[in-house]
This record gives C-alpha cells, sequence and structure tokens, in this order.
C-alpha cells in the first residue's frame, strides 16, 4: 500500500477521541442496545488499532448493517420515524465506518460527519455548556484533520493540540462576523422536533395537590425583564389560564374550544378591555412547558412573537413550547375587561358542579350574603372568614374527600392557594356572582446583575377572578387574606423552612440561597444565562435588524446587503486576480497571442494544440490532418518560430508584419472553412490546451 | 558541419543499425562535452555503441570492465619502484585515454565509482598527492544494467548528476533485427566504423554550439519545465540547477546538429527525456524506475508558447 494513502497512527486515535467527545451528550438519548453498538464498534476499532483484531470481513459487515437497521426502527417504533431515529442512524453509519476506513479518503468521511454531528447536537441544546462542548469539539476535530495531514516526524499530540486550538481561535472572529451579519432566513421546512413527554409548569387542570406539588420544584418557568421600573412584588400576577369548570372536585377550562381559542382581534373592541394607566413593556424568555400557553400579566398586548390571545385573555402559542420561547408583551398598570358580560360567558362563570355535596359551604354563602349589603360587601365578608377563621397557608395540606370544599372550609382550615382560590370562587358562585379561577405565577426573585426577575415553579399560584357590574372583572386573591406575607414577599418567604419546599430540587442552589456568596454565584450564573438567551439563543432577523440599525443608522438592510455583495466581490476578485495572473503574464507578447489564436481557430476544426506540443510538431499534425493548410501553416509556424525563437530583433519588423499578414489569412481560411462545416467558434476565449 | 555530423550518425547506424535517435541522442552528449551513461539488458549493443563513437571520432579508446574487486589504483594508475633508477615510476592505469567505456559501473565498490567521478568532474586524477592531467577530451561512457541488480552498488543522485545523458537502447525494430541476423558473423562490427570526424571537429562543433541562440520565450520554457518538477506533487524533488543548465547545453548542441542557429521548444524536447529521467524520482515511487513516464508527462503537462 502506498505510504500516501495510509492513515497516520496519530490520527485514529484523534479521530476516536473527538468521535467519542461528540457522541457523548446525545449518548442518554440513544437506546441501550444501539449504544451497545456504537461503543462495541468504536472498541473494536481500538482492537484493529492495536493489531488484535483484523477489519471486519464483508460478510461480518453485511450482518451487522442489516441487523442494525431493523434494530434502530424497532427501538424508535414507539417515537415514529423522526428525528431521534434519523440521528440514530447517522450516529451507527459514522461508527460503521470505523470499521472499514483504512484509507485517509475513508477518514476524511469519518471527520467531515463529526463536525456535521457536532451541528446536530444544537438542535437538542443551546445552552451555553452545550456551546463550549461543541466548541471543544469542533477543536479536537481540528485536531484529527491536523494529524491526519502532518507527516510522521512532526505529528506529535502537543504540536497537533496547537495547531488544531489556533485555527479554531482564528475562526472566532469570522464566526462571529457571520453570525451577526449573515442574514437570518425563515427555514424552508421546519424539523419534527422530538417532544418530551413529561410536561412542565402549570397544567390546565386543577384538583387540590397540584400546585403544592410545583412548589416542591425550583425550577426555572421564565425570566422578566421590564422596560422602566419593575412593578412592586404583589402586582407581580403572572396569568396563565382561566379555569371555570368545577366538577366538585377539579377545576377545568370549560366553554367551548372556539371561544378559548378565538383571536381576541375577532370580537367587538368592547371586548378588548379597556386600559388606563401607564403601559408596562417587558420581554419574557420562557423554559420548554411542552404546553401551549404562555404568560403575561394581566391584559397583555403581543409586541412581538408568534402569540395570540384568547376570549379570557390568556396568552397561547400556536405550538407546544417545546424550546425556550421569547416574546415581548406590553399592559397597562390599570384596565378593565368585560364591562358587558355575555350570557355565554356569565353561565360559564357562575357553572356549579352538577352533584355538589357541599352543603354547608353552600349554607355559609347564604349567610354571609345576607348578612351584606352589596356583592363587593360580601366579598369582603368571604375574605374576612378567611382571615378570621384559624385556616392556615401549607404546602402540605391533608387530602381531602368527596365534598372538598365543605372539608376543607370547616375540617382541615390547611391548604395552598388552590384550596383558598377555588373554595373562593365556590363561595361567590355559590350566591350569583359569576367567578372564575385563574392559574399562573405570581412574584419572582430579581436578579441585580442582568436587570430582571427569574420567576420559578414554585412561584405557581392560582387566584380568583370575581365580575361585578360597571367593573368588569375585579382579581381577588384569598391567599393574601390568610397569608399576607405570600403576596407582599414572596413564598420564599413563607416556605423557607416548611419540609416540601423545593424538595425535588435535590441539591439545587437555590436551598443555599442563606449562603451570602453562593446566592450571589446563583444570580450571576442565573444573569449569564440570561444574557445569552436573550442575546446568543433569539439572535433573530429583528434582532440582527435592530443591531445593525444601531450601528451603521436607519438604512440597515440595504446597507447590509451593499457590505455582504462588495465584501463577498472583494474576495472573490483578489482570488481571481491571482489565479488568472500566472496564465496571462506569459501571453504579453503580441505575436505569441496571436499565434495562441490561431491554435483556438484550429481547435474548432477538431485540432487543438495539445498541451505540451511544440510548434513544428503542431505543424506537421496540422499539415498531414488538412493538407490543404499545409503550405500556409509551415509559413506561419517557420515565421512564428523564427519571431519567438530566433534571434532577437533581426528584421524583425518586416517578420512581423508577414507573420501577421499570413497569420490574418490563415485565420479566415480556418474559420470559414469551420462555418462551412457548420462548426460555430465556441472556443474563442478558451485557453489553450 | 550538419552534412559531418549525419555521415557520422550514418555510419554508427552501419553497426548499430535502427538507432539512428539513440546515436544522435549519444553524438549530442558527446558533443556537449557530457559523459553519458547507457542503461539496458547485456547484449543490447552499448559496447557497440561506444566502439563507435570512438572510433567515429578517432579517439584512442580504452574499456574498463568493473568487478567488484576493482580498486581506484587499477583504474588510475600507480608508482612502481625502478630498481634501477632509484625513483618511483608513476605507471599510468587505463583512465589516461580520450574514451572510457567503464562497463557495468555498478558493480564495483563506491571507492571505485567516486574515482572515476572525480576525473568526470575534474578532468584531472590525485594519485599518491600528486594531480594529473586527463587527456582532452576526456569522455565517459558508463554502462550499466538495471535489471539484476543483486551484488550492485547503485549509483547515487550524486552521481547520476554528473552523467549529461542517460539513455536506453532497446530491442531492435524487425527490420533492423531481420538484417541483423543475416549479416550476423559476418564483422567485428565496432571495427568497421571508419572514422569521420577528428578532434578538431569536436573543438569547433563545440564552439558552435555555444553560439546557439537561446530566446526569452524558449528560457522561460525550460524554466517552466524546472519549476514544474518543483512544485508538483508527482516528483519526489525537483530538478537541480546543474540539471537545468544540462537541458540547456543539451538542447544547444540538438539545435546545431538540426541545423539551426536557434534552439526552438522541439529542441528541448527531444533531449530532455535524456537529460532529466536519471535526476528524477516519482513521488510515489522509491525505486526511481518511473523516469521515462516521468519525463514524458513532464512536456505533455507544461505549456509551450
Amino acid at each position: 500500500m502506498d505510504v500516501n494513502y495510509q492513515i497516520p497512527r496519530l490520527a485514529l486515535l484523534w479521530v476516536l477521541a473527538a468521535l467519542l467527545l461528540v457522541i457523548l451528550p446525545g449518548m442518554l438519548r440513544l437506546p441501550p442496545l444501539i449504544l451497545l453498538l456504537v461503543l462495541g464498534c468504536m472498541g473494536w476499532r481500538l482492537l484493529i488499532f492495536s493489531g488484535r483484531a483484523n477489519y471486519p470481513g464483508k460478510l461480518v459487515k453485511a450482518l451487522i448493517v442489516f441487523t442494525a437497521l431493523p434494530l434502530t426502527v424497532l427501538q424508535f417504533r414507539s417515537q415514529g420515524v423522526g428525528l431521534d431515529a434519523a440521528v440514530c442512524l447517522l450516529i451507527l453509519g459514522v461508527v460503521f465506518k470505523l470499521l472499514e476506513m483504512q484509507y485517509k479518503r475513508d477518514i476524511v468521511i469519518v471527520i467531515v460527519l463529526a463536525y456535521v454531528l457536532t451541528m446536530i447536537g444544537f438542535i437538542y441544546s443551546q445552552t451555553i455548556p452545550s456551546g463550549v462542548h461543541a466548541l471543544l469539539a469542533v477543536a479536537v476535530i481540528t485536531g484529527a484533520l491536523v494529524s491526519l495531514n502532518r507527516d510522521n516526524a512532526r505529528n506529535n499530540f502537543r504540536d497537533n493540540s496547537r495547531l488544531a486550538a489556533q485555527l479554531v481561535l482564528q475562526s472566532v472572529p469570522l464566526t462571529l462576523a457571520l453570525f451577526i451579519l449573515v442574514p437570518r432566513i425563515a427555514p424552508l421546512w421546519t424539523m419534527p422536533l422530538p417532544v418530551p413527554s413529561n410536561k412542565t409548569g402549570v397544567t390546565d387542570e386543577m384538583t387540590p395537590g397540584d400546585i403544592s406539588s410545583l412548589g416542591r420544584s425550583a425550577e426555572l418557568a421564565f425570566r422578566v425583564s421590564f422596560d422602566g421600573e419593575a412593578p412592586s412584588h404583589d402586582r407581580l400576577y403572572w396569568r396563565g389560564l382561566v379555569l371555570d369548570f368545577f366538577d366538585g372536585r377539579t377545576w377545568r377550562r370549560g366553554g367551548s374550544a372556539l371561544l378559548d381559542y378565538g383571536m381576541i382581534r375577532r370580537y367587538p373592541s368592547e371586548y378588548r378591555g379597556v386600559r388606563q394607566g401607564e403601559p408596562v413593556d417587558y420581554d419574557v424568555i420562557m423554559e420548554p412547558t411542552q404546553q401551549t400557553w404562555v404568560y403575561g400579566m394581566q391584559l397583555a398586548e403581543v409586541t412581538t412573537g408568534e402569540i395570540v390571545q384568547d376570549r379570557n385573555y390568556s396568552l397561547h402559542s400556536a405550538t407546544p413550547i417545546t424550546q425556550r420561547l421569547r416574546y415581548q408583551l406590553r399592559s397597562w398598570s390599570a384596565f378593565q375587561t368585560d364591562l358587558e358580560l355575555p350570557r355565554a360567558l356569565r353561565s360559564r362563570a357562575l357553572q356549579m358542579p352538577d352533584e355538589d355535596s357541599n352543603t354547608r359551604s353552600a349554607l355559609l354563602a347564604r349567610e354571609l350574603r345576607a348578612a351584606s349589603t352589596d356583592d363587593r360587601d360580601y366579598v369582603a365578608r368571604v375574605l374576612r372568614h378567611y382571615r378570621e377563621q384559624p385556616f392556615f397557608y401549607t404546602l402540605n395540606p391533608p387530602l381531602l374527600g368527596e365534598a372538598s370544599i365543605d372539608e376543607f372550609l370547616f375540617q382541615t382550615r390547611e391548604g395552598f392557594c388552590e384550596h383558598y382560590a377555588g373554595s373562593f370562587v365556590y363561595l361567590m358562585r355559590a350566591v350569583g356572582i359569576p367567578a372564575r379561577v385563574v392559574v399562573g405565577y405570581h412574584g419572582g426573585e430579581y436578579n441585580p446583575f442582568e436587570d430582571y426577575t427569574m420567576v420559578y415553579q414554585y412561584n405557581a399560584h392560582a387566584w380568583a377572578e370575581v365580575w361585578f357590574e360597571g367593573e368588569g372583572w375585579v382579581r381577588f386573591d384569598p391567599t393574601g387574606a390568610v397569608a399576607p406575607e405570600r403576596i407582599s414577599q414572596g413564598v420564599e418567604a413563607v416556605f423557607a423552612n416548611q419540609p416540601g419546599f423545593m424538595e425535588d430540587s435535590g441539591f439545587s442552589m437555590m436551598r443555599f440561597r442563606d449562603t451570602q456568596w453562593l446566592n450571589t454565584l446563583r444570580l450571576r450564573l442565573d444573569a449569564i444565562d440570561y444574557a445569552w438567551n436573550r442575546w446568543v439563543v433569539s439572535y433573530d432577523q429583528d434582532l440582527q435588524l435592530e443591531f445593525l440599525e444601531d450601528v451603521f443608522g436607519e438604512k440597515a438592510r440595504s446597507s447590509l446587503l451593499w457590505a455582504l455583495g462588495l465584501s463577498t466581490a472583494l474576495i472573490f476578485s483578489i482570488a481571481a486576480f491571482f489565479l488568472l495572473r500566472g496564465g496571462q503574464r506569459q501571453l504579453r507578447d503580441p505575436v505569441t497571442r496571436s499565434y495562441l489564436a490561431l491554435a483556438v481557430d484550429l481547435a474548432v476544426m477538431g485540432l487543438p494544440r495539445r498541451r505540451g506540443e511544440g510548434p513544428l510538431d503542431y505543424c506537421a499534425r496540422v499539415s498531414a490532418e488538412r493538407p490543404e493548410l499545409a503550405a500556409a501553416m509551415q509559413t506561419v509556424t517557420r515565421l512564428y518560430v523564427q519571431l519567438c525563437y530566433g534571434e532577437q530583433g533581426v528584421g524583425s519588423e518586416e517578420l512581423r508584419q508577414e507573420f501577421r499578414v499570413t497569420l490574418q489569412t490563415l485565420r479566415l481560411r480556418v474559420l470559414s472553412r469551420a462555418r462551412r462545416a457548420g462548426l460555430v467558434a465556441v472556443s474563442a476565449f478558451s485557453r489553450p490546451q | 558541419m550538419e552534412q559531418r555530423i549525419q555521415a557520422a550518425v550514418s555510419e554508427i547506424g552501419t553497426v548499430l543499425l535502427g538507432k539512428e535517435r539513440q546515436v544522435r541522442l549519444a553524438l549530442c552528449c558527446l558533443i556537449s562535452g557530457g559523459h553519458l551513461l547507457i542503461e539496458d539488458l547485456p547484449g543490447m549493443g552499448k559496447t557497440t555503441l561506444a566502439h563507435a563513437l570512438a572510433r567515429v571520432f578517432g579517439l584512442d579508446f580504452n574499456r574498463i570492465q568493473f568487478t567488484s574487486d576493482l580498486l581506484p589504483a587499477d583504474i588510475l594508475g600507480v608508482s612502481i619502484f625502478d630498481q634501477q633508477s632509484g625513483r618511483f615510476n608513476f605507471h599510468q592505469g587505463p583512465i589516461f585515454r580520450q574514451m572510457i567505456l567503464a562497463d557495468e559501473i555498478n558493480r564495483t565498490t563506491p571507492k571505485t565509482q567516486s574515482a572515476l567521478l572525480e576525473a568526470m568532474e575534474e578532468g584531472q586524477v590525485s594519485v599518491e598527492g600528486e594531480t594529473r592531467r586527463l587527456p582532452s577530451p576526456f569522455f565517459v561512457i558508463a554502462t550499466q544494467n538495471p535489471v539484476s541488480l543483486a551484488g550492485t552498488f547503485p549509483l547515487p543522485e550524486s552521481q547520476l548528476d554528473r552523467f549529461l545523458m542517460r539513455i536506453g537502447i532497446g530491442y531492435p525494430d524487425p527490420h533492423a533485427e531481420r538484417q541483423l541476423l543475416e549479416t550476423a558473423g559476418e564483422r567485428d562490427r565496432g571495427e568497421l566504423v571508419r572514422q569521420q570526424l577528428n578532434v578538431n571537429d569536436l573543438i569547433e562543433m563545440r564552439k558552435a554550439a555555444a553560439t546557439v541562440g537561446l530566446s526569452p520565450q524558449l528560457l522561460d520554457y525550460i524554466q517552466r519545465l524546472l519549476a514544474r518538477t518543483r512544485d508538483s506533487d508527482d516528483f519526489h524533488f525537483g530538478l537541480s540547477p546543474r540539471g537545468g543548465v544540462a537541458v540547456v547545453r543539451a538542447t544547444r548542441t540538438w539545435a546545431l546538429m538540426e541545423g539551426r542557429q536557434h534552439a526552438i521548444p522541439e529542441d528541448v524536447q527531444a533531449v530532455l527525456p535524456a537529460v532529466v529521467e536519471h535526476r528524477l524520482r516519482s513521488g510515489s515511487d522509491g525505486e526511481g524506475r518511473s523516469g521515462p513516464a516521468l519525463a514524458q508527462r513532464l512536456l505533455s503537462e507544461v505549456d509551450v508558447f
């Protein structure tokens, strides 16, 4: 085997390391059997490398491939043929290639595929660690490429890593420039993204215990940054869904889908709410939930993002949120909604369970209503009831039976916000006041490093909205009556020492928030992550335009195109200059140039001058092929040789003249012959062969 | 002059049938003042060619058969103590002739080879601390067998470079072979060659060759050829400047032999394979056996204008 096509031994180790590094984060997504196969193939390659095993034979290779294919299909059967299966097949393809790579050509394929696999990693994760991982992977793959192309004498680990690191570092500015400048074009097709089965966050049902279980999680729900000053903590109600159907135990979304999902623009303007006070602009980056609804403050108007608002002023995305979602909203410090309540909505806001066993609660409601002057007074009395009776706000409420409202109001009196919101709405409806439950989040932690607010799963909350004639929907939070510090300071202040709070988060840094430096570190890390998401992951066409307008002024788009076009043209013309210069320098002599033109003409007749063919040889060949041109050709060649290779400057002017005339005559003859033969001088500009 | 050269070529052609091109190249090499390496199988007419060349110029000629036990002194000569005069007298070795046929040069040890090679390069020999000039002109025609390499000492590149040309002779064509078979045994072939030229002719030709014009375009062409051997991956290493000078020398002589006062690309192309083949090695060839194909490739890859 020729030594030039062999794979340097060191390069093989590099490639194996690079491949392992690239596959590493995806390994957990691979089914165990496939993972075993992948690692097995790599191990085999190592054995080949150390001379303890041989390359697999044709039969073995066929066997591996034809078992791996059905195996993949079988493993991914339940998920359908999607991205995961395709990525799995690609990884298998790469490791199989490992087994048969013997020449440089093969290893180059593996290296290119490793680059592709690195890029595929970004489909799954776009966090800072995955960015760092990709950079590292690219460096190691480049190291493999360096090692492959170095001769053995200089092929050592240190030099290769240094060169690879240099190359990667040198490419960073270019990458940044491309990232900032290349126009973002909407994808022509969308990738069917893998949908993780576990949905997170607030759900569209509320059974006592649901939201308190979220209190055990310290995972991030979303992050918000306000333009200007953030509203005070007690006003940070992040509205999610409106739950207005109660079956005696669970609150659900009622009504028709049409009503819920129809965009609010379709409704008459009086239903859109009355905006008052100061507008508040804010920017939300939401963690994936696998659900479609998103969060905003009351009566939010969507300024950017693919978000629509439904009839209950809840916000929805068109597709489940499988990746971080960024959108911008505008809310008002004061508002009124549904001053006129349509009959359908009113009946939904008054719905009671069909089989209602909460008789004591209904009785209590009627007693309180009889004692109060109007609906508002009644609400105040109910809230006072919560405050004065020994109600207890806890994350670990006791389980409730059939008549859940009765049991909570009169027996256990221990509950989380869903208990209070649910029972409160029940008490309203029992006396004919339209009311409904709203679930979402409340509060959030302010991060001073990047000036934004972090909202965690344990901030999940439920409250109530009550409709009054002439006022519309008014928000009441019965939890605030029981635990006022929950509203003013946040859930962390209330539950910090209660068992169960953030229990599911293990050794989350949240648990060490009392240690000063750890808490600062936590906030700092989150701030970095936030900045990354805000400026890198969600850098899209709008943000790009915004940025460019800041830099180039108003005409950013056109100047961007100009800059791109001009720089591309410049690069190509420089390259063209260097490429073409070599050939042109030698063609300066007019005699040579016209002689070459003759050769081009003759090429049309099927007699091209061969590369490296001397003028006399060419003349002899042409004369033999075309005897009718022989005499003229010989004269031209004689003159050419004399002019080009003879004694310079001897009677040259006359010779030149003679050469020009004979050459012109010959070319005319050649061309007329060619035209008669129906040939076209297509190659007039091609270089002589 | 052209006719006289042609006459010499024909004269040699009577003993080396159908090999006009090789004969012309050999003559070109001698007129250019270079040494010649003939590489071919035994019995192809190497010695005949060498003999004929010597006779046609009327040069005095010696043949040295190189063997593995040949020592430098066997070639150069030794000083022997003369008892009568009581002095050392130098007895010249076989190298003190105008033309040497070094037969099977690769059979002898590098030590002996280098003794010959010093003589080739310097035109003089150093024996026992004394430098002695060799006759002028001084030609070496070396032969070697390219196939059976067992027990040989192949000439290294630096020594191959001393030869202006390397030619092979090759099998005769059927017509020539038939003629050869018919007249076999009728003659001692080398002896039949009559002298056509003399040493003065040779000196004259050499002077004339030096005046052959080389146009800038032609020198550009030669430079492109040289550059190609250095840039392209096809070649293990490029031609040395000495190789380039050798191409120019041979080109001039060839143009003269063709009756031209100016060299043209065809002249370069005619001599190039013989001049550069032994100086080149393919990029993927450790053995150096791919010379002829390489020279042809070189010619077909470089533009002539």
